[in-house]
């Protein structure tokens, strides 16, 4: 059994009281819960999940009600996304599957840390497009015709380091939104932020800009 | 150490490290790459000064690595 499938089930069995999963094999366990359909999970350890590796997730388990990404630094490409939202399988990290356990919306849950901030940006009607390249990345075209491209930092108090290193991974930003509503970025962050030439910023700084533009 | 892996209730090891940026903290990053291939890691990266200025030590009453490991000897 993969190191992850085995906390992914220990941390099942631990916090999910009327809920049981087993191992079926590899990375799939299956999860059940009372009065409600069983739910074939997929225990990822990759680094990224791209659409090649979605697919080829699903192709090995073609009943796959949920994937999930079980590292911290996991990163989902938008394409990725896409295919598993289409094809309703919910997809996120292991706090995700487990508040879909709860809630019973395993096939449609998407990663919690970042799905109340994407559906507000969504909502803006000031937003004309949007192309979500990771889970955390997404550039917006506005009405004015400006675009900008934002990462989405769900730090509680994001450091100059998670700046720095987000801007490594992903690449040059406009704007480090700070998508956590408690706590805030650091002065070093903001510094940090400044030097590389975005601005980190909270949601009423982000309206505001949104309004404005 | 800090967060809900404390009390044994966590789906990851939550880990904060102070410390000063440049070639040291690259070093430590890869090094902790290798450690944790196969652990949930989520670990959090601050300047001495952000941890002064946000006082997370205190607020999220981390415990020092070295104090863990040697409560477990005993």
């Amino acid at each position: 059994m993969s190191w992850q499938v085995n906390y992914a089930l220990k941390f099942i069995w631990a916090n999910h009281g009327a809920a049981s999963a087993q191992h079926i094999r590899d990375d799939a366990i299956r999860i059940t819960i009372p009065d409600r359909p069983d739910v074939v999970a997929v225990i990822s350890a990759d680094y990224a999940i791209n659409a090649e590796l979605a697919m080829r997730y699903h192709a090995d388990y073609p009943d796959m009600d949920f994937l999930c990404g079980y590292r911290k630094e996991c990163i989902w490409e938008g394409e990725a996304i896409r295919y598993l939202e289409s094809n309703t399988v919910g997809w996120g990290n292991s706090g995700t599957l487990g508040s879909a356990i709860r809630t019973g919306d395993v096939k449609t849950a998407a990663q919690k840390d970042y799905f109340f901030a994407y559906r507000l940006i969504r909502q803006m009607r000031s937003v004309t497009n949007l192309d979500r390249e990771f889970d955390r990345v997404f550039t917006m075209t506005l009405a004015s015709g400006r675009t900008f491209r934002v990462g989405m930092i769900m730090e509680y108090e994001p450091t100059a380091d998670a700046i720095r290193t987000f801007w490594d991974r992903f690449g040059p930003i406009d704007i480090a939104w700070n998508i956590n509503p408690n706590g805030h970025p650091t002065n070093n962050a903001i510094e940090a932020a400044r030097s590389l030439g975005c601005q980190v910023m909270k949601w009423d700084e982000l309206k505001e800009l949104l309004r404005n533009r | 150490m800090f967060g809900s892996s404390l009390s044994g209730v966590g789906s990851d090891y939550d880990i904060l490290i102070v410390g000063p940026s440049g070639q040291p903290l690259s070093r430590l990053k890869a090094e902790l790459s290798v450690a944790g291939k196969e652990l949930p890691l989520d670990v959090l990266y601050m300047l001495p000064a952000e941890a002064e200025e946000t006082g997370f030590v205190t607020s999220e009453g981390c415990i020092p690595l070295a104090r863990l490991a040697a409560s477990e000897k005993r």
